[in-house]
């Protein structure tokens, strides 16, 4: 009797096990069976795999064992596991199971691919987040399809082995030489707009003019990591601001690029060429997406939804009022853990989900009501009424800065004396206020002001005294509650990061209320951020 | 794949040529089991549910043997068209060989022999023992 192991990563959410596929090839009743859960996907690699070895045989001795029992084991064998990328490994245990691959070639590699019936290696979703899973269980050899190889790579410490088909990957394995395949394309997604990507980098705050308090907003909400919600009439401007907000946010980590490419490769959103992603992410689904679409979610393999697409970056819900109930309410958990659990019948995947939230909401469903007598909304009033209803609830408890964008009058921006801001020096200054609450929270799980628990805030950094002692009035007049104290609190810490204050006071809270409860902001304190 | 047995050719008769092929392969494979150091029992044993090719003793062992013919593998090895199903046939043939024969062995094994006859080369003979 004859075993072999091959090792491949198995992917339940974010997180990769590694597996051992073990091929025996024993005398008996012929034919092929894969145990230790698979799902359909897996079932078929029996036939794709059984094709793959007999067209890249280079003699009847190189074929598929046909007068054995073959019996394929992906061990732990309760995991449940799914996907094509088993192929790989499945045929190189089938061969080194029939002694045409040394065993020990095997050890300590992970291989990755799917296999096509003429035995070339194609590329599969979720390359990455498999490879960092090997790495993280000390692996240190990877074969994966060609295409992909760059993706592999991003890993540090890894010898990556990009392969076009079996056959070559049974060569090197070998050490023989690798013989040439055809290249493997890649999938290819044709858009029929040539634009889209690189838009993004052209995005700069400098292009709004006005708005000052606005983007005051948005360069808080970036140095603490603060949920943001605008509230405006049609056209005011809050997607410009919300999309220009990852322009102002600092590079990503190492980590966090790794993790955020890992996701996006989870969701296929790679493309051939792409490099890590260092760039905070910016994910705006529109108000008719499903759950699914916008937390995780599919059947089989769970894929990761927007909210951890925009991961380390920036969620943006356009039109809140008008997300789907269960949207909102299956949007509470990540805001609260920064992570993303989606139950299934066998499973449980978990996917990191720490992104800002920019919510924007009109003042009514058609989007043009004002205060004024002159209105141009047509909305019936229960329905402005029922509109306005949907602004409360646990998502828009979290969110500590309130917003109210109004048109910019047309005048604007034709002030050649006005200073101009462009992204590049906000985000420095961001950048100087994370790096300030970085020095400050140095060895706890959090780095930034929007993530410090309450209590731990209000014991060890409290505000000045005078700074407090006007939240304390406010509390008791009862124009804000305990919590809201506490994210005023966290917004203070912030203001006075921006400013470069070593202790908010009272200004600094007078502020922080300002931006908690949609308060137009005086010139001088914005003037006194830079 | 036939669920019937097949008729008996009466004596003499004229065989197909798939007939004379599995006759030429159980007559090879019982060759080779027998110098292998087993001992042919009984040959073709028929009933009503079908019919076991050679019912062997290996020791205290009951075999029970299936033999395969093949003269090419363009259609599958002989081993493959031995299928869970012709197991378990197997198996209840099995069990009617011992009623039919009131013995009881210590153990009873299911084999097979796949004979490969290509229509020039050598032949190529495989004994699976223990069948599951």
């Amino acid at each position: 009797m004859h075993v072999a192991t091959a090792c491949s990563i198995a992917l339940v959410g974010a997180e990769g096990h590694l597996i051992d596929v073990q091929v025996a090839v024993s005398q008996g009743t012929v034919g092929t069976f894969v145990v230790g859960r698979p799902d359909a996907s897996l079932h078929e690699a029996r036939d794709r795999v059984r094709m793959a070895i007999n067209n890249s045989a280079q003699g009847p001795k190189d074929t598929w064992p046909a007068t054995f029992r073959v019996t394929i084991l992906l061990a732990p064998a309760d995991l449940p596991k799914s996907g094509t990328h088993f192929d790989l490994a499945i045929a190189v245990g089938v061969r080194a199971a029939c002694d045409a691959v040394p065993a020990s070639a095997l050890l300590g590699t992970v291989f990755i691919g799917e296999l096509s019936l003429s035995g070339s290696l194609r590329p599969v979703a979720g390359v990455l987040p498999m490879v960092i899973a090997a790495s993280a269980r000390g692996i240190r050899r990877v074969f994966v399809p060609e295409s992909q190889a760059r993706e592999a790579a991003m890993v540090p410490g890894m010898e990556v082995f990009g392969m076009r088909s079996l056959a070559q990957v049974v060569a090197e394995l070998r050490g023989e030489e690798v013989p040439d395949a055809a290249p493997v394309a890649p999938p290819v997604r044709t858009s029929l707009l040539p634009a889209g990507r690189g838009a993004a980098e052209l995005l700069d705050l400098d292009d709004l003019d006005g708005m000052e308090d606005a983007k005051y907003a948005l360069e808080v909400a970036a140095a603490g990591g603060h949920h943001l919600m605008l509230n405006g009439p049609r056209g005011a401007g809050k997607t410009s601001l919300a999309e220009r907000l990852p322009t102002i946010l600092p590079d990503l980590t190492t980590d966090q690029a790794l993790e955020v490419t890992a996701l996006h490769s989870l969701a296929g959103l790679l493309r051939d060429g792409d490099g890590l992603v260092h760039r905070p992410p910016y994910f705006a689904p529109h108000h008719d997406a499903s759950k699914a679409s916008v937390v995780g979610g599919g059947t089989g393999r769970v894929r990761p939804g927007g909210i951890s697409r925009a991961h380390h970056g920036v969620l943006f819900l356009d039109e809140f009022p008008l997300f789907r109930a269960d949207v909102i309410d299956a949007l509470r958990q990540p805001l609260e853990s920064g992570e993303i659990t989606l139950a299934r019948g066998d499973a449980t995947a978990t996917f990191p989900a720490r992104s800002m939230v920019v919510l924007a909401a009109n003042p009514c469903p058609c989007g043009n009501y004002s205060g004024s007598v002159d209105t141009a909304c047509t909305c019936l009033e229960p329905a402005r009424n029922a509109y306005r209803r949907k602004l409360v609830g646990p998502i828009v408890d979290r969110i500590d800065i309130w917003r109210d964008v109004e048109p910019v009058s047309a005048d604007a921006g034709h002030d050649a004396f006005a200073p101009r801001v462009d992204s590049a020096t906000v985000r420095a200054r961001v950048e100087r206020a994370r790096t300030a609450q970085a020095r400050r929270y140095d060895g706890r799980s959090w780095q930034l002001n929007g993530a410090v628990p309450g209590p731990v805030l209000a014991r060890e950094w409290p505000l000045e005294l005078s700074g407090q002692r006007l939240l304390d009035d406010r509390l008791r007049v009862g124009s804000l509650t305990r919590r809201g104290v506490t994210r005023v609190q966290r917004l203070a810490w912030t203001v006075a990061d921006l400013r470069g204050v070593e202790r908010p006071g009272v200004g600094e809270a007078r502020l922080a209320l300002d931006l908690r409860t949609a308060a137009p902001l005086s010139a001088d304190d914005i003037r006194q951020a830079g | 794949m036939t669920t019937a047995p097949r008729p008996t050719p009466a004596p003499g008769a004229r065989q197909t040529s798939r007939q004379r092929l599995g006759a030429y392969g159980e007559e090879l494979a019982a060759q080779h089991l027998s110098r292998q150091g087993l001992t042919v029992l009984d040959r073709n044993w028929r009933c009503d549910i079908g019919e076991i090719d050679l019912v062997l003793r290996d020791g205290s062992t009951l075999v029970v043997c299936e033999v395969k013919t093949r003269t090419s593998t363009a259609f599958g090895t002989p081993h493959e068209a031995v299928t869970p199903r012709k197991v378990a046939r197997m198996r209840s043939l099995a069990a009617r060989w011992l009623q039919a024969h009131h013995v009881r062995p210590l153990d009873v094994r299911l084999d097979m022999v796949c004979v490969l006859s290509p229509r020039r080369g050598a032949v190529e003979i495989d004994h699976v023992r223990g069948l599951t």
